[in-house]
């Protein structure tokens, strides 16, 4: 499908962890989404290692930029706007982005918006195809969020309904390989480990479900208990000398995990009368975690989007598209001072001061 | 595309013959912007600041640019050495801004942008340490290299008696000045230390 040949032809740039993401969309069409990962520096560490993610943002930037270009047939001369990630996120991650995003954009004399990350993870449903439909619950899990959004206008209605209040999800599949001997990123060997083992083998805590939790933080996650309690499981199999049963305790920890993600996602539907859920960020990659959601969404009659995984990973493209559509609302730039905003509500769509 | 392939070289030669303007930039201590004429200074605007530089800079880069963007030949980069987070955004700013006007993008030490003169220069990088390089007529001839910041060494050698000067800004008008002047190209940003990070030596116990 094609966009009016009057959309905006939208540059964003995102650099809010470890991924160097510069897309180009025309409106709701997507004409490039190029992604440099600095993914195994981090290796070694075991996490995302912010001064490495920063310095790889700066030199994979321009060759990105030009890249993305290549990919959309396009020249500078093309582009009508340019957008960044202005948060959340990590501030010296984040400040590589805004920094190049000014220069671009000054040098060309376009207009530049500075745009909200967890936004953009909804956004980028626009860019697959079809229309999104509004009001939606999307549920964001990455390695650095967690949240619960009600979505009732993309561009000026995104509620938080909850989030992570210590691990997000991603980083505790990190934190769990590590403990299992596993490699980073987690979520693909955690995945690995656990074919074959049984999902029900060990009763892992989900937290934040119990019914005193109800009132404050029916719809907050908690991923720290649930990684402390593998961590005690592994060191009381240490100590009487068993063999650790790495399937079993892979899969049930899975299994805790998503459990929560999509019993909380699809409570926020019930509650709020909403029949649809959007899922985004890196952890969608995780194939139970679709697959649980599907089942579920099924049974409860909400219908399920799942983004293609390239735009549901941190991308430029999803920031392009938001951009796209402030442009096409006729809403001002971001003005020339604005800052790198590392903990930017989810409300927040664009940064305006 | 051509910028990039283009050789140290022909660079040089076009940042000394072509008479473009150049802008500079440099985020190393505070936020310093400045456009160059041959020899003139037509803009120049910093701020102090220590932090802030990519919310300085985008005014700063707009007010720099009016009526000037047709004319600018080469975009000069500070490249440090300076606090990590906010030399970046110098950096990738200019590298973007080169990209966006066509030109090639230069960068230079940013302690050639505190004395066209000759002395040892040493700037702040934060943790009780000091960057020093000795700058002869303008241009960095030794360093930049850390010290303690109570115990930066005194010039030797050749150098020896050279004046010290602890700069608390940086000149952007003065990288453009040393380019035309042959400062050394500098590629990568200039940390001088590795990235902050240790392998985990494995999981804490829980258990108690």
């Amino acid at each position: 499908m094609s966009a009016p040949a009057a959309a905006p032809v939208v540059l964003g740039i995102e650099t809010s962890c470890d991924e160097t993401g510069v897309g180009i969309v025309r409106g709701t069409e997507l004409l490039a989404n190029r992604i440099a990962s600095s993914m195994e520096l981090h290796a070694r560490f075991g996490g995302v290692v912010p001064e490495i993610a920063a310095r790889a943002h700066l030199e994979a930037m321009e060759p990105t930029i030009r890249a993305a270009l290549d990919d959309a047939r396009l020249t500078l001369d093309d582009l009508d706007a340019v957008a960044v990630t202005a948060g959340p996120g990590l501030a010296g991650a984040l400040m590589v982005g805004i920094g190049a995003a000014k220069g671009l954009a000054t040098a060309r004399e376009l207009p530049l918006y500075g745009v909200n990350h967890l936004v953009g993870h909804v956004a980028a449903d626009v860019l697959s195809g079809e229309p999104l439909q509004l009001p939606t619950i999307a549920l964001l899990v990455s390695g650095g969020h967690t949240s619960l959004l009600l979505v009732r206008d993309l561009a000026g209605d995104v509620e938080l309904l909850g989030e992570t209040i210590d691990d997000a999800a991603g980083e505790a599949f990190d934190k769990t390989a590590r403990l299992l001997g596993l490699s980073y990123p987690g979520g693909p060997s955690i995945d690995a480990a656990a074919v074959g083992g049984d999902p029900r083998a060990i009763a892992f805590p989900r937290g934040l479900t119990a019914p005193k939790d109800r009132q404050k933080h029916r719809w907050n996650f908690s991923f720290s208990g649930l990684k402390t309690s593998v961590a005690r499981h592994v060191e009381r199999a240490e100590a009487a000398g068993e063999a650790l049963p790495t399937a079993d305790v892979a899969a049930s920890f899975r299994e805790a995990v998503v459990e929560v993600l999509i019993a909380k996602a699809l409570d926020a539907c019930e509650a709020h009368g909403i029949p649809r859920l959007l899922l985004g960020g890196g952890v969608v990659a995780n194939a139970r975690l679709r697959e649980v959601a599907t089942e579920r969404c099924a049974a409860a009659g909400v219908t399920l989007r799942i983004p293609p995984l390239e735009l549901c990973t941190d991308n430029g493209a999803m920031i392009a598209a938001v951009g796209a559509m402030l442009v096409a609302r006729g809403d001002a730039p971001s003005p020339a001072g604005f800052a790198a905003e590392s903990t930017l509500e989810a409300s927040t769509v664009q940064v305006t001061q | 595309m051509t910028q990039q392939s283009m050789t140290q070289q022909s660079m040089t030669q076009q940042a000394a013959t072509q008479p473009g303007m150049v802008l500079a930039i440099d985020t190393s201590l505070g936020t310093s912007v400045a456009v160059v004429d041959g020899e003139t200074v037509v803009f120049r605007e910093q701020a102090a600041d220590t932090r802030r530089h990519a919310e300085h800079l985008g005014g700063m880069l707009e007010r720099a640019l009016e009526g000037r963007r047709e004319r600018i030949g080469l975009v000069v980069a500070g490249m440090g050495p300076g606090a990590f987070t906010g030399l970046r955004v110098g950096i990738a700013a200019a590298r973007a801004a080169a990209l966006g006007l066509g030109v090639p993008c230069r960068g230079v030490a940013s302690h050639t942008g505190v004395t066209s003169g000759s002395a040892q220069v040493t700037t702040d990088v934060r943790r009780k340490e000091r960057a020093w390089s000795i700058v002869v007529d303008g241009l960095v001839a030794v360093g930049p290299h850390l010290a303690p910041a109570d115990d930066v060494p005194p010039p030797a050698g050749e150098h020896r008696g050279l004046e010290r000067i602890d700069a608390e800004a940086i000149d952007a008008a003065l990288l453009a000045l040393a380019v035309a002047r042959g400062a050394a190209e500098v590629q990568q940003a200039l940390y001088l230390r590795e990235a902050d990070a240790v392998p985990t030596a494995g999981p804490k116990r829980v258990s108690q």
